[in-house]
C-alpha cells in the first residue's frame, strides 16, 4: 500500500499512524538503508 | 533488526551499499525516524514524500523521483505475462489446500432427493466434472427404489455420493 508522508526540517520521517502499532509490533529500532541511493528503505 | 540481519544474511553482495547508506534509528514516541543525511541528500528527502509498505519493510521515496522511475521502468511483455499468471493463481492457497485435503470440490455438488414409500432419502452427490445437461438425474429416475450404488469409486456420477441422510416420514 502506498502512503504519503512528510519529512520535517530536521530530517525525520512521520511515519503514518496506521502504519505505527504494525511497526512497534517488531520493536522501535530499526536498520535504515538503501540499495541504489535514490530511495530509502527501513 | 532481527528482520535486516535475516536480509544481510542472505544477500551478503549487497552488503557493501547497505552498508555505506545503513544505520541503525530508533522510532521516538511520536512516530518519527530520524532519516540519516546521506541519504537524505542522495535519496531527495525532504517535504512529501511516498511511502510503501512492503511485508517486511518501508520503502520511502521522494515523489518526483517515484513517478521518474515509473516512466523510465514501463512494464514489459515479460511482467504482463506474470501479473496475468499471479490473476490467475489461487486466491487464497489455504483453503484450496484444505478443501483438497478434504475432498471438497467447490461447486460440484448438489442435493438429490429421493421420494420412496416410506421415507424421504437425501443425497449430497460429489461429482467429478460439472453436469452438461440433466442426463444423470434421468437415469437415476430409472433406478429401482433402494438399489444404492454404494461403491465410492464408481464412475458413474450418482455413484459419488458422499452423505445420506434417511428422514422417516410418518404412518
Amino acid at each position: 500500500m502506498s502512503n504519503s508522508a512528510m519529512i520535517d526540517q530536521k530530517g525525520r520521517l512521520k511515519i503514518p499512524a496506521t502504519l505505527v502499532p504494525e511497526l512497534k509490533g517488531s520493536g522501535t529500532e530499526f536498520f535504515i538503508t538503501s540499495e541504489g541511493g535514490s530511495s530509502v528503505r527501513i | 533488526m532481527q528482520v535486516w540481519s535475516q536480509v544481510e544474511e542472505r544477500r551478503e553482495h549487497l552488503c557493501c551499499r547497505t552498508k555505506y547508506f545503513g544505520q541503525a534509528v530508533a522510532m521516538n514516541n511520536q512516530g518519527r525516524v530520524l532519516i540519516p543525511i546521506v541519504l537524505r541528500s542522495s535519496a531527495h528527502m525532504r517535504g512529501g514524500v511516498d511511502l510503501l509498505d512492503y511485508l517486511n519493510y518501508l520503502e520511502v521515496w521522494n515523489h518526483a523521483q517515484f513517478l521518474k522511475n515509473l516512466k523510465s521502468s514501463p512494464i514489459t511483455a515479460q511482467d504482463k505475462k506474470m501479473l496475468s499468471k499471479l490473476s490467475c493463481a489461487p486466491r487464497f492457497p489455504r483453503t484450496i489446500r484444505r478443501n483438497k485435503e478434504e475432498g471438497h470440490v467447490h461447486g460440484t455438488e448438489m442435493l438429490r432427493f429421493r421420494i420412496d414409500r416410506e421415507c424421504i432419502r437425501i443425497y449430497a452427490v460429489k461429482r467429478a466434472k460439472p453436469l452438461s445437461g440433466h442426463g444423470t438425474l434421468g437415469q437415476d429416475k430409472t433406478r429401482a427404489p433402494g438399489a444404492e450404488n454404494t461403491n465410492p469409486n464408481s464412475s458413474t456420477p450418482s455413484a459419488d455420493r458422499t452423505v445420506s441422510l434417511k428422514v422417516c416420514l410418518p404412518r
